[in-house]
């Protein structure tokens, strides 16, 4: 996996959740350890309920973990206050959700330097110009979010989101509403911030294609972690994946 | 369906709360004003039909105006022959006269007792008769001119006792006398908190009244006589100028003196209610068009369901109703609790409210009730209609932000309601018709409301620019504020209404502070006003005593009163010696002979001269309270002056027409030469045993005059302060409705790292921003009200203008802070949101 000497983008150590209490409880995750190397891009693949989007929630500080620790860059992200933890969101972690991802009243351009206006800082001019470039919208800036395409809208959220150099990015089913080309489009804008920045991307999808783009997948199953496979192509995962349900 | 609307109501809940609220609070004045105008009604038809126990026949001398004894001054006295008449008529048991005048009182400390409001009444007190209505609780009766009684509440809140000095300034200057005693009247302290200062019957007459006179008999009847027979063998004694009345009559007619007054009052209240109730419906609006908006899929899957347009419209209008309904019941009963709240405000006045029940009647129920659930039903008819309309279509479609309808209709419908409202407004005023006036109010204030949406989004982003410089939160809060044009004008109407209701009146004010300064450069040539605490007609002596003065030239005394004059009807006027006048006013004469006026001469201004349609040499009818009609001669016509008023006779004409010959206002001019210095310790000589009287150089009186102004203003700003606070809860609850419009949008902002503090200066800017363009447009449109009103006003005396400019700063401040106060609640709210939460509400 990794070279112990370097600190991983994303490391998660026995992450425990569940949800509700006594006879209705529900364990969404039961233990989940995982080091997310900087520089790559992770697809999470399970069936629906094994816990992919409570992982990224808890990943992404955007949900408590029951125990476990999760560190972002080195950073240990349980038990920060609300204060700093929407800090770190906002400069250390992107997050592309699967819909409204943008805000109706600014335009995509002011959508794309919110965290940056969040923080109150000036835009990396050279970076914000390469991230505006790659999504293949320069033109379309002034445009508001209900005057684009969804696969659009989903790019200009994929620029939002790495716009602060973040150490990682979480996109929890970006291409579940779009249309395969769409899909495309976006997965292999994911796919270049990895590749050619180096930024880090950890995204859950159901769909082989999609976790194709990845240079790993790891498999999530009832909360646990299951299997994990390297230089992924659809048809192995796909294969995989038939031999997973068939061992259910 | 309606099993569907009362799920729904209950689901909304809260988010009508606070527009029910605002119902509930006008609601509540109108049922606290009632309330209490019922209760006092009571109390004083009990008090005064305790007092007159024992009376049958009342003899008082009659009154040219009428019954009122509003003019009780003007009554010639009844002469003590008349009495010994009366007491020979059968079926006379005893008959007794009083005196009662207004008086001045000096406590102890020398200082004169300045009254908030009730008189001071020098009265007679018979020691052992039984139609006396003073009872002596404490001490003894009093004996001579040294002696006196004295009301037990004035006695309690002057910290005064038995055995101490006070004075007394009636007829004559003044007189010390010993409190001997403390008395009860009827079964109170004291007469609605007037201030009774009682002597033994020859002394209040050469005190206060005229020696050998009373104001009014009291007659008590043999066993087995009626009242009304008893009172026509008195009336065939009477001389003419006198007339006799039941107790039954009596009683109505001093109760229907309390009551006049007790009905502006309860008008007054109204109006304030009427204010809260028109803002109260803005609110009303506001809310069901949000939920509406906020509800189209699922009024849309209602019609997709089979639901007709009518049963959708009724359903809103239910919930209306039903908000209605329970504002409506928690108003009135919130309202008779106000009513005790109102009854400390009139003591704060120094009005004493006999005790008595609280008395709630079932028109008062029924008004509430009624009023509530239109006001609340109404509000709610347009926003109804527009559900009606939502399409079932609608179900399917992805429910985004209400597209930008066109504004033009707007436009024209608001300006087509602007220019109603403002031709009924100065309509109105030009003629005098109160009703007219209202109805401008509300039409123009509606054409504004439908109207700004227009100009909303530029304005609010100018309000809000400032604040988009400094940060984020500030450029989301100002977009968010221009996003909907419709509610944030909507709100910020609601805010607007009694915010130009107070730039209005402040313009009055502020106009008529200046017309004073102006008036009295122009028209004031006295160096001194003297006059006692709101103008109490006091003693003629004071007047003869300055002009003994060496450094006083000219001291010119008034007498006012009123008289009818022709067809203009009861008006003021002044009598004074005319050659004094031309020193203490610049008075310019432009036809006749103002210093030669005569005996029946009457001076006019030019503007009531051309109101009349009279010229020198012309007659008018003149008819007085005591003497009858005269004709008049017009001796002379005068340019307008503020302190000329209308009319002027000469000080002997006026002697001779009025009973009561009290100065009110002193004039005096210093000999030329004479330093300030000197001119005012002449005065102060001269008035030396006047000590109610108070002297004001031009300067004191402007000030004075400038003071009273504003604490008139601020009673009235105090009220408007209501609908004010109502105007904050629509702020509340549009951002509230917002938030919960918007808890994606939260959610989303949050999870890119938006903090709480930052999302709360958010909502707090787009609060500041509705609530500071609400002020913007009040201040606008009252000033707008405020130059007509100064422009209809200008013959009553208010020629000038003047902008309230710190009024108007100190409106715009505190919008601003009422919207970071109104931002709390919601803002709270939306910190509170659970990021995944929110972001997972579909
Ligand atoms: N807010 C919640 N309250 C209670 N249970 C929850 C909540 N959120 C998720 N769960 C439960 O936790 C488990 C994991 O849910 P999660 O949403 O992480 O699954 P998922 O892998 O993302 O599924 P999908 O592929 O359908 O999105 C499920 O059993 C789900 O029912
Ligand atoms: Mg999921």
């Amino acid at each position: 996996m990794t070279s112990p000497t370097t600190v991983p983008a994303v490391r998660a150590v026995d992450v425990r959740k569940s949800y509700g209490k006594g006879e209705t409880a529900v364990t969404a995750l039961a233990g989940v350890s995982l080091d997310v190397p900087k520089g790559q891009m992770t697809a999470v693949m399970g069936p629906s309920g094994s816990g992919k989007s409570t992982l990224m929630h808890c990943l992404a500080g955007l949900d408590s973990v029951d125990t476990g620790s999760i560190e972002i860059g080195g950073t240990q992200v349980v038990g920060l206050g609300d204060k700093q933890i929407t800090q770190l969101r906002r400069d250390r972690i992107g997050f592309v959700f699967q819909q409204f991802n943008l805000l109706p009243t600014l335009t995509a351009g002011e959508n794309i330097s919110l965290p940056l206006d969040i923080a109150g800082k000036k835009p990396d001019q050279a970076w914000y110009d390469e991230v505006v470039r790659a999504t293949g919208l320069s033109d379309r800036l002034s445009h508001r979010p209900s005057e684009l395409s969804g696969g659009q809208q989903q790019r200009v959220a994929c620029a939002r989101a790495l716009v602060t150099k973040p150490d990682v990015v979480f996109a929890d089913e970006p291409t579940g509403n779009l249309d395969s080309r769409s899909g495309a489009e976006v997965l292999s804008f994911l796919q270049s911030t990895a590749r050619v920045h180096g930024q880090t991307v950890v995204m859950v999808t159901h769909d082989p294609n999609a976790a194709g783009y990845a240079d790993r997948v790891v498999f999530l199953a009832d909360g646990l972690l299951v299997d994990e496979m390297d230089a992924p192509t659809a048809e192995k995962v796909l294969e995989r994946m038939k031999r997973f349900e068939a061992s259910v | 369906m309606l099993r569907a609307t009362w799920r729904g109501l209950l689901a909304r809940k809260l988010r009508l709360l606070l527009a029910s609220f605002s119902v509930l609070l006008g609601i509540a004045f109108v049922s606290g004003a009632l309330v209490l105008t019922d209760s006092l009604s009571r109390v004083f038809d009990n008090l005064f039909s305790t007092i007159n126990q024992g009376t049958a026949v009342t003899v008082q001398g009659r009154s040219a105006f009428g019954s009122s004894s509003f003019e009780g001054s003007d009554r010639e006295p009844v002469p003590q022959s008349v009495l010994q008449a009366v007491s020979k008529v059968d079926g006379v048991s005893s008959v007794v006269g009083s005196v009662s005048r207004p008086t001045t009182l000096l406590l102890p400390n020398g200082k004169a007792f300045k009254s908030k409001g009730p008189p001071v009444l020098g009265v007679s007190y018979h020691v052992s008769s039984p139609l006396e209505s003073l009872t002596i609780v404490r001490g003894s009766a009093p004996v001579g001119l040294d002696q006196v009684l004295v009301d037990a509440n004035t006695i309690d809140k002057q910290h005064l006792a038995i055995g101490q000095r006070i004075g007394v300034i009636g007829n004559r200057p003044k007189q010390v006398a010993t409190i001997v005693g403390i008395a009860r009247f009827g079964p109170t302290n004291s007469l609605a908190g007037a201030t009774l200062l009682a002597f033994d019957p020859p002394s209040a007459q050469q005190l206060f009244g005229t020696p050998g006179a009373w104001d009014s008999l009291s007659v008590a009847s043999d066993p087995g006589v009626s009242d009304q027979a008893l009172r026509d063998r008195i009336a065939a004694v009477l001389p003419k100028n006198d007339e006799a009345l039941t107790s039954a009559q009596s009683t109505a007619q001093q109760s229907d003196d309390i009551k006049q007054g007790l009905r502006f009052f309860n008008i007054f209240l109204q109006v304030f209610a009427g204010v809260a109730l028109f803002v109260g419906m803005f609110l009303i609006f506001n809310t069901f068009s949000m939920l509406i908006a906020q509800r189209t899929r699922e009024l849309a899957l209602m019609r997709a369901l089979g639901a007709s347009r009518g049963q959708v419209m009724r359903s809103v209008l239910v919930e209306s109703l039903a908000v209605g309904l329970v504002s409506s019941l928690g108003g009135f009963a919130a309202g008779v609790g106000l009513a005790v709240g109102f009854r400390s405000l009139l003591n704060a006045f120094g009005i004493e409210i006999p005790k008595g029940a609280t008395v709630v009647e079932l028109r008062t129920f029924v008004v509430c009730l009624v009023v509530g659930v239109l006001v609340t039903v109404a509000a709610a008819v347009i926003p109804a209609r527009r559900a009606a309309r939502v399409a079932p279509v609608q179900a399917m479609r992805e429910s985004g932000p209400a597209e930008d309808k066109s504004l033009v209709g707007r436009t024209i419908v608001g300006a087509l309601l602007l220019a109603v409202g403002v031709l009924a407004l100065v309509s109105g005023l030009a003629q005098g018709t109160l009703a007219l006036v209202g109805l401008g109010a509300v039409f123009s204030f509606l054409g504004v409301t439908v109207i700004s949406p227009v100009f909303a989004r530029p304005v609010v982003g100018l309000l809000g620019l400032p604040f988009s410089q400094v940060g984020v939160a500030g450029r989301l809060g100002r977009g968010n504020a221009m996003r909907n044009p419709r509610r944030t004008s909507t709100t910020a109407a609601a805010l607007m209404i009694g915010l130009a209701l107070v730039a209005a009146i402040s313009t009055l004010g502020s106009s008529a502070k200046k017309s004073v300064v102006a008036a009295v450069a122009t028209s004031l040539g006295a160096d001194y006003v003297l006059h006692t605490d709101q103008f109490m007609p006091f003693s003629q002596d004071a007047a003869t005593a300055l002009a003994k003065q060496p450094q006083l030239a000219e001291v010119a005394a008034f007498t006012q009163g009123q008289a009818k004059i022709g067809k203009a009807g009861r008006s003021f006027v002044q009598g004074v010696d005319p050659k004094a006048l031309a020193t203490v006013l610049k008075l310019k004469v432009l036809s006749g002979n103002l210093v030669r006026l005569g005996q029946d001469q009457l001076a006019v201004s030019k503007t009531e001269a051309k109101n009349l349609g009279v010229k020198v040499g012309d007659r008018v009818p003149v008819t007085w309270a005591r003497t009858g009609q005269h004709d008049f001669t017009v001796g002379a016509v005068f340019d307008n002056n503020q302190f000329a008023g209308g009319y002027i006779v000469s000080a002997s004409t006026y002697a001779a027409n009025v009973t009561d010959k009290k100065d009110s206002v002193v004039a005096v001019k210093a000999v030329a030469g004479a330093t300030p210095a000197e001119s005012r310790a002449a005065v102060e000589r001269g008035l030396a045993d006047f000590p109610n009287i108070q002297i004001e150089d031009q300067a004191e009186f402007v000030k004075k005059q400038g003071d009273q102004i504003d604490s008139v203003l601020n009673i009235i700003t105090g009220l408007l302060l209501l609908s004010i606070v109502i105007a904050m809860l629509g702020i509340i609850n549009t951002l509230a409705l917002s938030v919960v419009e918007r808890t994606r949008e939260l959610g989303l902002l949050r999870a890119v790292g938006l903090q709480r503090r930052q999302l709360k200066r958010m909502i707090r800017v787009e609060s500041v921003v509705i609530a500071v363009f609400g002020a913007l447009l009040g201040t606008v449109v009252g000033v707008g009200f405020g130059y007509a009103l100064v422009t209809a006003l200008h013959d009553q005396g208010i020629t000038e203008f003047a902008l309230p400019i710190k009024r108007i700063v100190e409106v715009l401040v505190i919008a601003a802070l009422g919207g970071v106060v109104a931002a709390a609640l919601p803002a709270r709210r939306a910190a509170k949101l659970k990021v995944l939460d929110a972001i997972a509400t579909a």
